[in-house]
């Protein structure tokens, strides 16, 4: 049901890709593509089956034929399932939402010829489905998915400093357990012209949460322990959107794209968001 | 152990109460829900009170009311004494002894012990009663008895005695002539807080004198029998002739011979006359009197209650001549009262001069019986000094334990902050 809402989507990458197979993405490398884009003096190196015999003909220069190149563009997905993304603890939305949008992003991927992979961000051991194109690949990462209940404190900061960069790279979390450190990862592969696009996992318990007093418990720390009741909502509610509004724009800042979905949000509406993202040259697409 | 003020038990126990009350309201954490957004809650200390069934902090709870009790177990003044029970009688007994003594004495109904006092100008304590009639029965003219010294011997008796008896009653037998009573003698009785039974006794002549009465009247009069009945009570003195009739030349030569000639008319035997007061020598006798007239001149020496004259007397030689201007009914047996034999003490009394023993009043005597408005308790010792160890030790009990107090509930304090998210 999802894959089919999201048939026939494109989504473009947002840099010049560095691939060499042709893909849908324009390439960082102008060839011979049947689509001319400028003429360039030759100069000693240029492949001579570039050149333009007829221009050279008429205007004794010799000028080579540039065209504009297409490729392959691997996407990578990182997705976070430490202990925080399990919640509510009894639906476990973020989780559902987190994998939907993952699974969204990478059929939209597949359907373009681009090699998707994916790293799961779980306890000691991460999860990892190499960059395949292949059919079956979409199965292998839902299984792979189902397979995983979240819990732990699994950090995203290591995993996404081991991609390689020019690649696509989607973080599917809710950015609460290393962020600084995966914005540090992320922004060296920006650098390195990678498309790195965040999508922030929101649950609406998180935005509001219960109005009976509780003992609210972070699940990756128990050390954090703070009594919740009415008087607190108010500050709690500025001090998570305070958060919410500084981490979106450091990672806009780094030139990465910031979507924000939020569960019992359609997960198709929630992919079409993040490619709307991604196409309007990292501006801003928030679901609030 | 009794406490000499309960009072602070009673208080020490409602604030006991308290304390276990407020310790059903336990201090409970609200239920742990997990939330990764922990972190955004504002950092400050919350708890959430609940009644619970179950007192919480037993051991500070069982300290606090521990504090309590024996705060309040040392103000109350604790002392270590047998309960008192039985009761006990002090009879104060004037000397020298009046007629009818020992006939009083048994008709006093005695506790489990009785403990006499035996006052003149002093007091002395006897604890058997053979001792104490031969004391107060021993004449000393030269003595004056003080009921103020009486009481204040009988008070203190009584005061001892009540450490070991559940009840203490004081008797005083006087007479209670007038001379005995002086300013200090309510303020002494008040310090008795209960009632006082008070018997009074014709008073002994301090010093015999020769008393002749001569009475114009048959033995069917009842004046005479009520004068005759005062004339064996000793309460006549000096020479009088009472007249019931007419005065004859006799009668008029006895009072210039020095004697009190009394006139007092005999009225209508069918007369019973109307209730009225004769005011004489600071008592008042209420009765049925006839009255009589009276000449316009004399000196007063009786009043009725409304300030008319009652009496009258002129000089006459070397006596006097005493008009009676009332007279009492046949009917009634007045005559036999102590309160008429005052009044004809009075009335037969020598020429000019007043009674040499008058009596104390009745409002006296009532005053003296009456239990205190105002009860002044004089300073006592009870035992003073274990009772005042034992409270000490009570009060220093309290003070270790508030200490210890202290110390558990900052321990109590301390583990409350390690522990995550809970501020005391």
């Amino acid at each position: 049901m999802l894959f089919d809402s999201l048939r026939g989507l494109s989504w473009p990458s947002r840099r010049r890709a560095l691939g060499a197979l042709p893909g849908t993405h324009r390439s960082r490398l102008r060839g011979a593509a049947p689509e001319l884009s400028e003429y360039r003096l030759y100069r000693q190196g240029d492949d001579p089956r570039q050149l333009d015999w007829k221009l050279l003909a008429r205007s004794d220069r010799a000028y080579i034929r540039l065209a504009e190149d297409r490729s392959l563009l691997a996407t990578w997905f990182v997705v976070d399932a430490s202990a925080s993304m399990a919640f509510p603890e009894d639906t476990r939305a973020k989780w559902s939402l987190a994998c939907d949008v993952a699974l969204g992003l990478a059929s939209v991927a597949l359907a373009a010829g681009d090699p998707v992979g994916l790293l799961v961000a779980h306890r000691a051991t991460p999860a990892r489905t190499p960059a395949r194109s292949r059919r079956g690949t979409l199965s292998e990462m839902t299984a792979t998915l189902a397979a995983i209940t979240p819990g732990g404190a699994a950090p995203l900061a290591p995993l996404v400093g081991d991609l390689r960069p020019g690649a696509r790279l989607v973080i599917v979390s809710d950015f609460l357990g290393d962020e600084p450190g995966t914005l540090v990862a992320a922004r060296a592969l920006l650098v390195a012209h990678s498309d790195v696009h965040a999508v922030h996992v929101v649950a609406s318990e998180e935005l509001e949460p219960s109005s009976r007093a509780i003992r609210a418990v972070d699940p990756e720390d128990d050390a954090i322990a703070r009594p919740f009741d009415e008087s607190m909502r108010a500050r709690y509610r500025s001090n998570f959107s305070g958060w919410r509004d500084d981490v979106a724009a450091a990672w806009r800042r780094a030139g990465a794209t910031w979507t924000t979905v939020i569960t019992g949000e359609d997960p198709a509406l929630a992919v079409r968001r993040v490619i709307s993202a991604s196409a309007s040259g990292g501006l801003v697409a928030e679901a609030r | 152990m009794t406490f000499l003020a309960p009072g602070w038990i009673l208080m020490a126990a409602v604030a006991s109460t308290a304390i276990v009350a407020i310790h059903l309201i336990a201090w409970q954490l609200p239920r742990a829900v997990s939330l990764p957004t922990a972190r955004f809650v504002p950092d400050e200390p919350a708890r959430r009170a609940a009644r619970t069934i179950r007192p919480s902090d037993l051991a500070l709870m069982a300290l606090r009311v521990a504090i309590v009790m024996a705060g309040g177990m040392a103000m109350a003044h604790p002392v270590m004494a047998p309960r008192p029970s039985g009761t006990a009688t002090v009879i104060a007994v004037e000397r020298p002894a009046a007629t009818g003594l020992r006939d009083s004495l048994g008709g006093i109904s005695r506790g489990d012990r009785t403990v006499f006092v035996v006052f003149d100008s002093a007091a002395r304590v006897y604890t058997d009663e053979p001792s104490a009639l031969g004391d107060a029965e021993r004449p000393d003219p030269a003595s004056g008895a003080s009921v103020t010294v009486g009481l204040l011997g009988a008070v203190r008796e009584g005061h001892r005695l009540s450490r070991d008896y559940a009840s203490v009653d004081l008797v005083v037998i006087s007479s209670f002539a007038r001379s005995s009573i002086d300013a200090a003698t309510v303020a002494v009785r008040d310090l008795w807080p209960d009632s006082i039974r008070v018997v009074r006794l014709p008073a002994e002549a301090a010093v015999p004198t020769p008393a002749s009465v001569e009475l114009s009247a048959g033995d069917d009069d009842p004046v005479v029998a009520g004068i005759r009945l005062a004339q064996s009570n000793g309460l006549v003195r000096g020479t009088s002739r009472v007249v019931r009739s007419v005065a004859t030349a006799a009668d008029t030569a006895s009072a210039d011979a020095g004697a009190a000639l009394v006139l007092w008319p005999r009225a209508e035997r069918s007369d019973t006359g109307r209730v009225d007061g004769v005011h004489v020598d600071g008592a008042t006798a209420l009765a049925h009197f006839v009255h009589a007239t009276l000449p316009d001149s004399g000196r007063v020496v009786a009043r009725w209650i409304d300030g008319s004259a009652a009496a009258r007397e002129v000089p006459r030689g070397a006596g006097c001549i005493r008009t009676i201007g009332f007279d009492l009914p046949d009917a009634g047996d007045f005559v036999l009262t102590p309160a008429f034999q005052r009044l004809a003490s009075a009335l037969l009394a020598r020429c000019g001069v007043a009674p040499a023993e008058g009596v104390a009043a009745d409002s006296m005597l009532v005053r003296l019986a009456a239990p205190p408005r105002q009860v002044t308790v004089p300073a006592t010792d009870h035992d003073g000094g274990a009772s005042n160890r034992l409270a000490a030790t009570l009060m220093a009990l309290a003070v270790l334990l508030a200490l210890a107090e202290l110390v558990i509930r900052r321990r109590g304090v301390g583990a409350s902050r390690m522990a995550p998210g809970v501020t005391a």
